[in-house]
């Protein structure tokens, strides 16, 4: 929009008929005509239900508001996030994920199809125990994702495919030993999950297993680590150390072992589920 | 070669961030038998309890 710009700021022209200028006269009420007259340099944008809020934006941004005005617009504008108050999708006792899938399918019920909203969000316990900011894409009732961020940066989002809601899965999971996480990776287009195993004592030149306790259908990446600091596997001089995993154990092989390089390990397994 | 069969006790929090809650898991672990690998065993295993059987890990391994 561009501001007016008057030539002469505050000058208005008053008409005034015989009738009227005799009732001014006699001391009575009198009626004039008050016309604005600022000569203006720009004209500027007419303010105007046009400028400000067309019926087509209006019925847009607040479609359930019958005759809606700015304010209108305004506060429905708001309620979606990005700097206003963002609305709640919060379950604080959820046992099998579902309370909250129901309440976000409520929640895309009030958007339209090819639209974006923020919530706050938070699926306690069945996620964790924090709260996530939230980015919601609803592309139809039947598909949508939900992209979430908590305060301590892990990254998680969950997908509605074909009316499905699918588990939560991490960009970027915290790795607490023996907590198994859905990760948003795919291996042949199956979903990825990953686990970090406590394996113990690596074994003196021999061979040993830990069961890792994933219902793991294959197995794709498998990779360790020497508590004292080396990546597995490894081989160095004469010490070799090898690590593999199959769909229920990790096992790992030293070689040329010394009582130096005897240690714990972990390890870290990805694998598909169904 | 015989083995060695125990349990491995590891802490796992349940819950990530706050309000962490700790619990104990078991995972079943075995070993291939040496005099340093039973020591090993007895060290970390629950209550020292260890098991001695026959092998079967190769068979296990590429079965």
């Amino acid at each position: 929009m561009t501001d007016r710009n008057p030539g002469a700021p505050g000058q208005n022209k008053a008409v005034v008929t015989q009738d009227e200028f005799r009732k001014l006269q006699a001391g009575e009420q009198f009626i004039i005509t008050l016309t604005r007259d600022d000569q203006p340099i720009v004209d500027g944008t007419p303010y105007s239900k046009e400028t400000v809020l067309p019926d087509e934006l209006a019925q847009n941004i607040c479609p359930d508001v019958l005759d809606p005005t700015p304010a209108d617009a305004f506060r429905s504008l708001s309620s979606n996030g990005y700097g206003g108050k963002s609305p709640e999708i919060v379950v604080t006792d959820d046992s099998d994920g579902r309370q909250f899938e129901s309440e976000a399918d409520s929640f895309l019920s009030k958007m339209k199809d090819n639209s974006v909203k923020q919530a706050i969000i938070s699926d306690k316990p069945f996620i964790d125990e924090n709260y996530y900011v939230s980015t919601i894409y609803k592309f139809s009732a039947s598909h949508a994702v939900i992209d979430a961020v908590s305060y301590n940066g892990i990254h998680i989002r969950k997908l509605k495919q074909n009316g499905t809601w699918q588990p939560f899965e991490y960009e970027n999971p915290p790795m607490v030993i023996g907590n198994e996480y859905r990760t948003t990776e795919r291996w042949q287009g199956k979903a990825v999950y990953t686990k970090l195993i406590n394996f113990g004592q690596m074994p003196y030149n021999n061979i040993s297993a830990v069961f890792h306790g994933a219902t793991a259908t294959k197995v794709i990446r498998c990779i360790g680590q020497r508590s004292k600091g080396e990546t597995l596997p490894f081989s160095y001089n004469d010490i070799t150390i090898g690590i593999y995993a199959d769909n229920s154990k990790v096992w790992i092989n030293t070689r040329g072992m010394t009582s130096s390089f005897s240690d714990t390990a972990t390890a870290q397994i990805w694998y598909t589920k169904d | 070669m015989k083995i060695i069969s125990y349990k491995l006790r590891t802490m796992v929090d349940r819950v990530i961030g706050e309000g962490n809650r700790m619990i104990e898991e078991l995972a079943d672990k075995v070993i291939g038998y040496s005099e340093e690998n039973m020591a090993i065993a007895k060290a970390e295993a629950v209550n020292g309890e260890v098991q001695v059987t026959d092998d079967f890990m190769e068979v296990d391994l590429f079965g």
